[in-house]
């Protein structure tokens, strides 16, 4: 058996080596302490990630990372921690349920998980490329969020942080030096059910833009609307710079066969000072959010949490001020400010590299609002990251 | 009278042979912008605090430094980091495959460090010296025991964001050997050093340049390992959609 593996092994190395693979990775640890009902609890979460990429001509080239994650502490959370008890009544009232047991309402599990993502393969033509396989699909200009990006979650209290693949094709067309149209297909259960999606990107009059269409499969939770939707997308977004700052805006119309249309845009500037303090803000409109936090609904609390919607609020700030306390070490404010409900997250975040190959950030969440208000259900956090590269 | 009209005589071809402040220019331009070229190098950077860190890079050009891309190759932190510099730096694009996504630089942000280097992006970003500064010749002076050419270059309205440059240009090798960068509060910021000077198929070319920070402390010391001139490259690894490649 010993020689089996031993023998495997070897002609796993030699075909890595012959068809000129890089190996890298990383190992991270995250650690979240959190206030929860004046207790405080803690998850901590263990990554190591695998990746590897390669050429085997010059028209093919592959990549795959594979990634273990490892839960502990506290990994399961129930209703109470999640929702604000007024919303958690309201509903168990509505549909006669006892308030001993609100907590069952609804939960989540952090469960240790061991999963293969971006492994993908591309083939090059002189004008097309053609990926095929787990792949990021990254649209939008927005740095918080991308109204025009349905193909990945993003958590705006981290948003550059690893996005999982999907499985796709991806055909592009390299019409000019500048301007390309791609279409997607993501594989679900069935043709109908499958996002599909044009893009068309371009160049004009200094500014980049893109257009875009997909067909995608809405899932929400509630009672009033059926939990899947097929909708008809309309993306645009654009960046450049006018009067010396940076510029971007990014728009999706969503046209869902059963509820009304909505839109969202999103539209952001930023600047850098002569003394490095770099700025940078954005605007968010979701029509689709509420416009105050009286309309939260139990549904809304819990897609907002599950990923099928993007807010509760109808309008947003973000901002950023980022200034580089030294070469190696940056600190941020980021202030998120619901304007619907009244509600912020400050977080103020240290980011700075130990070594060559180790990168570490702190940051402090600090909510602020009424118990019913988006951040403002939440307690003071905070995120210890240490991430070290190979 | 005789000798007097000998010196006059001498002194018009002198002045004659005498290069302009344009010529100079577009001598140093001529030496520094290349058809096309592909190297390696690395960059060492040396905080303030004295902490040191060091990155490696692939470094293509063409169309006379009009398109530049750099790739970042190590550490393992920043590999696959790509900055693509287009219209003779003008556009800047940095890509990063932990987002996947890559970023149109505005103008303000040209003035950031290049991944915490003492090198600017407009630092290294390509272009004529015409079209980015007015210039005035001040004199000659010697530095490293080379005389050189001493100019002083205001940027010019769509420039970088100095307020001004002090250049010495090697009078043999029309190659800059020192630079020295005045902030906006005119202010000594930066001096580079450009020293280890070959001549590489006909330009002479500085193999290590080492970027001092005055104001702040700390430098950054830049040194091509490999260097080719006049190499076939694909357009199109200088678009947007090469930098998701691998």
């Amino acid at each position: 058996m010993r020689w089996i593996l031993a023998t495997v092994s070897a002609f796993f190395m030699i075909t890595l080596g012959a068809l000129d693979v890089d190996m890298s990775g990383r190992y991270e640890n995250t650690f979240y302490p959190q206030m929860y009902d004046s207790r405080l609890k803690m998850t901590d979460i263990n990554k190591f990630r695998l990746d590897l990429q390669g050429k085997i001509d010059e028209r093919i080239d592959f990549q795959a990372n594979y990634n273990i994650e490892l839960y502990d502490g506290k990994t399961y959370f129930v209703a109470s921690e999640c929702i604000p008890e007024d919303v958690l009544k309201e509903y168990a009232d509505s549909v006669g349920y006892p308030h001993d047991r609100i907590d069952n309402l609804y939960s989540y599990h952090y469960s240790n998980s061991y999963y293969l993502d971006n492994a993908n393969l591309t083939l090059y033509w002189k004008d097309f490329d053609l990926r095929v396989g787990k792949q990021l699909i990254p649209w939008g200009t927005g740095y918080s969020r991308n109204p025009t990006d349905c193909f990945h979650y993003k958590n705006i209290l981290d948003p550059t942080y690893d996005k999982r693949g999907i499985n796709a094709f991806k055909l592009g067309w390299n019409l000019t030096m500048s301007t390309r149209i791609i279409a997607i297909m993501s594989v679900d259960d069935d043709w109908e059910t499958s996002k599909r999606a044009v893009k068309f990107s371009s160049r004009l009059l200094d500014y980049d833009f893109s257009l875009s269409y997909v067909r995608l499969t809405q899932r929400f939770f509630g009672e009033s609307v059926p939990s899947t939707q097929i909708t008809d997308q309309l993306g645009a977004d654009i960046s450049g710079q006018l009067l010396g700052l940076g510029i971007w805006a990014e728009a999706a119309w969503r046209y869902p066969e059963d509820i009304d249309c909505y839109m969202q845009i999103l539209a952001g500037t930023d600047y850098t000072l002569d003394n490095g303090l770099y700025l940078m803000a954005e605007y968010f409109y979701n029509e689709r959010g509420e416009d105050t936090s009286d309309d939260y609904t139990f549904y809304d609390w819990v897609n907002l949490l599950d990923g099928s919607i993007e807010s509760l609020g109808r309008n947003y700030a973000f901002t950023m001020a980022q200034y580089p306390i030294t070469e190696l070490m940056n600190g941020s404010l980021y202030v998120l400010y619901n304007a619907s409900d009244g509600s912020a997250m400050l977080y103020p975040w240290v980011d700075f590299t130990l070594g060559d190959n180790i990168e570490s950030d702190i940051v402090v969440y600090l909510p602020v609002g009424n118990h019913n208000s988006e951040y403002g259900a939440s307690d003071i956090g905070g995120m210890l990251r240490l991430k070290v590269y190979f | 009278m005789r000798y007097i009209l000998i010196a006059i005589i001498l002194m018009t071809l002198a002045a004659l042979a005498a290069l302009t402040p344009d010529e100079i220019i577009n001598k140093i331009d001529d030496n520094d912008r290349v058809e096309s070229s592909k190297g390696t190098g690395s960059q060492t950077i040396e905080t303030s605090g004295g902490e040191m860190r060091t990155l490696e890079y692939e470094m293509f050009s063409r169309d006379m430094n009009d398109k530049q891309l750099t790739i970042y190759t190590a550490p393992s932190r920043i590999a696959g980091d790509k900055i693509l510099m287009l219209n003779d730096g003008d556009d800047i694009y940095f890509y990063t495959p932990k987002t996947g996504r890559d970023r149109h630089l505005a103008k303000h942000a040209r003035k950031k460090k290049v991944q915490g280097s003492d090198f600017s992006y407009e630092d290294m970003s390509g272009g004529k010296i015409a079209d980015k500064y007015t210039y005035t010749l001040q004199g000659e002076e010697e530095i490293e025991g080379r005389m050189c050419y001493r100019f002083e270059m205001i940027p010019t309205p769509d420039g970088p964001s100095y307020s001004k440059l002090i250049l010495w240009a090697d009078k043999e090798c029309f190659t800059a050997l020192q630079i020295d960068y005045y902030n906006e509060d005119r202010e000594l910021e930066k001096r580079l050093h450009c020293t280890d000077i070959q001549n590489i198929n006909g330009h002479w070319t500085p193999m290590k340049m080492t970027m001092v920070n005055i104001r702040e402390g700390g430098k950054t010391v830049m040194e091509t390992k490999s260097i080719e001139f006049g190499v076939e490259l694909d357009e199109a690894m200088f678009t947007r959609s090469y930098l998701k490649r691998k």
